[in-house]
């Protein structure tokens, strides 16, 4: 089987990510395996690009580089989407600890004049 | 016998909610102009660069702070989990700017009395000097007016304005996860959801300089699109 050089570059992207992404989601199996999976369909794809010629047709595409496009498309926005979500599940966790903060602080009228302390609205 | 006496007091207080964020000067005139109520004054400092303490010393007021800015929305939902715990019958959404009118807070309690849950305060209705309201100001307003009904399913004869009052079960009831200005259409839609009963009455806006290089800038409009199309997805 005949290689060119940008299939090595390429090969080398994918294995330089695959290491990033395992050691990035530690503890989470079901992440490992789907980006595992993703990079080996990338690295057979790399290997064999007729192979994305033939599925292409099969699907009604084509050229194989235009299934990838499609696909490249359809992974960035489901991608941003749920980065998207993750930020304002982080931004209500954050919401939650300053307010938790602000309300064990609060001070109350008694508190700034006498040094009668009002727990009650506190707690 | 005398702890009883302090709960029932507690139990029929008001609660006045002032979200502040680098408000200066003006937050201490705007407390000051409540105080005469003999209502509870609950400051809420959204992360401002100096310390509304001092601007505020000696005022009998409620003083709570965030410790990073989050926005007027998390700011209000802070006030009322503060009044939450104090046991209060009912709270007030108050701008600090100055822009609304403390004389409108005895009509909205008013209301409350008549049975309604939420009061919600309008530039729009019969003796409400819409006048006032700038132009473009109005032409907005109207838009969002539109933006809510469609989102919520509440429609009003005014959109975003910062002047409420709710009473105990709307306050049970009404939890803000919108941070920022959403929140205004985040309120109508929770109403809606709780079945809560709500009534507009006529307030009155003084648009001073100060207020409108502090309010929404037209293009804020946008924005609140987003974040409410966002809040329906996730």
């Amino acid at each position: 089987m005949q290689t060119y050089p940008i299939q090595w570059i390429l090969l080398l992207g994918i294995g330089l990510s695959l290491i990033l992404a395992v050691a990035v989601l530690k503890n989470q199996l079901l992440g490992r395996l789907f980006f595992i999976c993703q990079f080996m369909i990338g690295i057979v794809f790399v290997l064999a690009p007729d192979l994305t010629s033939r599925l292409a047709r099969l699907l009604g595409i084509g050229r194989g580089t235009d299934l990838i496009l499609y696909l490249f498309i359809v992974f960035c926005y489901l991608g941003g989407l749920s980065i998207l979500a993750k930020f304002r599940r982080l931004e209500r966790n954050q919401t939650l600890l300053v307010r938790k903060l602000a309300l064990a602080s609060a001070q109350s009228p008694q508190q700034q004049s006498v040094a009668v302390s009002n727990e009650d609205c506190r707690q | 016998m005398l702890s009883e006496k302090v709960r029932s007091d507690m139990d029929d207080k008001v609660y006045i909610i002032v979200p502040s964020y680098n408000e200066g000067a003006v937050l201490a005139e705007t407390v000051r102009a409540l105080l005469p109520l003999r209502h509870e004054v609950v400051v809420v400092d959204d992360g401002s660069r100096e310390d509304p303490g001092e601007l505020l010393a000696g005022l009998p007021v409620h003083l709570l702070r965030h410790a990073i800015n989050l926005g007027q929305g998390a700011a209000l939902q802070t006030g009322m989990d503060y009044a939450k715990r104090c046991g209060a019958a009912a709270v007030v959404h108050f701008d600090a700017d100055g822009q609304h009118d403390p004389a409108d807070i005895a009509k909205a309690l008013a209301a409350l009395a008549n049975g309604a849950d939420v009061v919600l305060g309008s530039r729009f209705l019969p003796g409400a000097d819409r006048r006032r309201v700038p132009m473009t100001k109005r032409l907005l307003l109207q838009g969002a007016r539109v933006v809510n009904g469609l989102f919520t399913g509440m429609w009003l004869s005014d959109a975003h304005n910062g002047f409420r009052a709710l009473n105990r079960r709307a306050l049970a009831a009404i939890e803000l996860t919108e941070n920022r200005m959403a929140h205004a259409s985040e309120i109508l839609s929770l109403i809606r959801k709780q079945r809560l009963r709500v009534r507009e009455i006529p307030v009155n806006i003084a648009y001073s300089d100060y207020s409108r290089q502090k309010g929404q800038k037209w293009y804020n409009s946008l924005n609140i699109i987003v974040e409410l199309i966002m809040n329906k997805l996730f």
